[in-house]
């Protein structure tokens, strides 16, 4: 064997799926046509064959055979040796020929007299048994019984490749297709909408911050996200046409097959608000998604016609870095500038890091009087890059004016932190002058207050800053 | 399974139709081996053929239908021909063999 069959070499040599395949009989008896000029044997074998059960189909001739297998697949043939025009020979070595048939076609040979030669041409030819016609009634069933256990195993090894295949194609931990499968599949996809008309859209979803998650949750709890974040997507996509891969760690791909652009648009909202819409649970606790995506469709496209798999996830892939680069938690569509921050996620948590413990009281009372805002507070140095760490806030208020380790200094640290690196931060001052600002906000700051502020103005600027980020 | 318990009866009743209806084309074969017979008497060695053909007809039809004695009279009978030279005609013995065989099918016939 020259060329070998990856999955069928992969079966051959895994015995434990060789013992697997258990030549369970197939429920219903196949269906068997008879083949033979004779009208009296025909009658007498199917007289015998329909008693033991089977649905029989016949032909009187060779052509006439080949016809009625095209016109209903029948898994077992008895024709005879003998016929006038096509003989059994040549039937046999067309059945054999013909690639086209839904399963393996069991032949077997009928002749009136037990030559050597005869049973030696039939075998050459391809038939699988050789009858003679004197054969008795038992005999014959026999046989039968024979032809139905080799197409049993037929049938218990397809199903086996089968699943192979499906699983050669499927992620184990989220059920969803893999990458062979969108690679394979997206290539059809093309072929199709190139064929019907109509445009394909891509989607290519990755999960933020995924690996806080995992730093946070462990892997378990890394996985439990993944098996959430499939679930919603694949609620989020009503048509049974419409399917989901992944691509790899937290990158997950959605094909939208006759889809425009602005339709793959609502579709990716869709999927966003799905996935920020309530935390998800993992066996370590309540884990808040956000999911940042990239839309691209054949019609943006100069040349859809020279489309590959690899140019769309290319272009896909860009329009998902620009929403990452934009603040994460967003969809970005080719050829559409990045959208407006409004989008963004709400802000849920705070941490407000400052020396004064009478300030951080009333810090606290007047951003809660801010509904819906979880306020966290610290003195600062250490001790507020381990709360940072553990509490993972939204946003970090700082006190620039603080003993030992001051504001600006704080957020170097935090930038030089991968996990704590991208927490948008706002500077509290009393020395709110110009330049003192400019230079503050050089930092990497999106923000200034000054001190002394307003109490009941304080929460509405915090959220002012957040939305302007 | 039920089918089967009741196909006994029902079976062996089929297949005295199919020998009754074997025995009326046999009848009939036999009328055609005898012309053929007449006409390599005229010299015309397509005789041979006919008879062979029908003689192989029967071989197989009466062995599917369980009539082996039959089946091993018109095997015979094709091994006759077969035993003839490919391009004359049969000489006296042999003629006289082929008639045999086909008085020995039309015997077992009429055991029928």
């Amino acid at each position: 064997m020259t060329r070998r069959d990856p999955i069928l070499g992969a079966l051959a040599a895994d015995e434990s799926v060789i013992t697997q395949v258990q030549p369970a009989l197939v429920s219903i008896a196949p269906r068997v046509l008879l083949v033979d000029d004779d009208e009296i044997v025909i009658e007498r074998l199917r007289d015998l064959i329909t008693a033991a059960g089977f649905e029989v189909a016949t032909a009187g001739n060779g052509v006439a055979a080949l016809a009625e297998l095209k016109r209903q697949f029948a898994p077992i043939v008895i024709l005879d040796r003998n016929m006038p025009g096509m003989d059994g020979l040549a039937l046999t070595r067309a059945i054999r020929e013909d690639v086209h048939y839904p399963g393996y076609v069991y032949i077997m040979l009928c002749t009136a007299h037990d030559s050597e030669q005869e049973i030696l041409a039939g075998l050459e030819a391809g038939a699988d048994d050789y009858l003679s016609k004197r054969v008795s009634g038992p005999q014959l069933l026999a046989r039968l019984a024979t032809a139905r256990r080799i197409l049993s195993l037929e049938h218990s090894l397809k199903l086996v490749i089968e699943e192979r295949r499906r699983m050669a194609m499927t992620d184990s931990l989220t059920n969803a297709h893999n990458r062979r499968y969108f690679m394979t599949h997206m290539r059809r996809e093309l072929k199709r909408a190139r064929r019907m008309g109509g445009d394909l859209s891509l989607l290519v979803c990755d999960i933020d911050h995924f690996k806080h998650i995992n730093d946070r949750f462990g892997h378990a709890g890394g996985d439990d996200v993944l098996i959430e974040f499939v679930r919603r997507v694949q609620q989020s996509l009503p048509r049974d046409y419409d399917w989901c891969a992944r691509m790899g760690g937290e990158e997950f791909a959605v094909v939208l097959p006759q889809t425009p652009l602005a339709g793959a648009a609502t579709v990716a909202e869709k999927i966003r608000h799905a996935v920020a819409a309530a935390p998800m649970l993992t066996s370590a606790g309540g884990v808040d998604v956000t999911v940042s995506v990239g839309v691209t469709s054949l019609s943006v496209l100069n040349d859809p016609n020279a489309a590959t798999p690899e140019l769309l996830l290319s272009r896909a892939d860009d329009c998902l870095y620009t929403s990452k680069n934009h603040g994460r938690d967003r969809v970005t569509l080719d050829g559409v500038p990045a959208q407006a921050k409004t989008s963004g996620k709400p802000l849920k948590s705070l941490l407000y890091v400052d020396d004064d413990a009478d300030i951080r009281e009333i810090v606290e009372m007047s951003l809660t009087l801010d509904g819906g805002l979880k306020v966290l507070t610290s003195d600062g140095g250490e001790r507020a890059l381990l709360k940072m760490r553990i509490e993972h806030p939204d946003l970090v208020v700082l006190d620039v004016m603080m003993p030992g380790m001051d504001g600006p200094t704080l957020l170097r640290r935090m930038r030089s932190d991968p996990e704590l690196a991208r927490i948008p931060v706002i500077f509290m001052t009393a020395k709110a002058r110009a330049n003192e600002v400019g230079r503050l906000r050089e930092l990497s700051a999106i923000g200034v207050i000054a001190k002394p502020f307003d109490p009941m103005a304080l929460g509405k600027q915090v959220r002012a800053l957040w939305e302007a980020r | 399974m039920n089918d089967n318990q009741h196909s006994a009866p029902v079976l062996q009743t089929r297949l005295n139709e199919l020998v009754r209806k074997f025995v009326a084309r046999t009848a009939l074969d036999l009328a055609q081996m005898r012309e053929g017979l007449a006409r390599l008497d005229a010299g015309d060695r397509s005789g041979l053929a006919q008879i062979y053909h029908l003689a192989h007809r029967t071989c197989g039809t009466s062995g599917t239908l369980g009539l082996l004695a039959l089946s091993d009279a018109a095997a015979e009978l094709e091994r006759c021909i077969e035993a003839c030279p490919p391009d004359a005609l049969p000489g006296t013995a042999e003629r006289a063999q082929i008639a045999a065989g086909i008085d020995r099918i039309s015997a077992q016939v009429r055991t029928l």
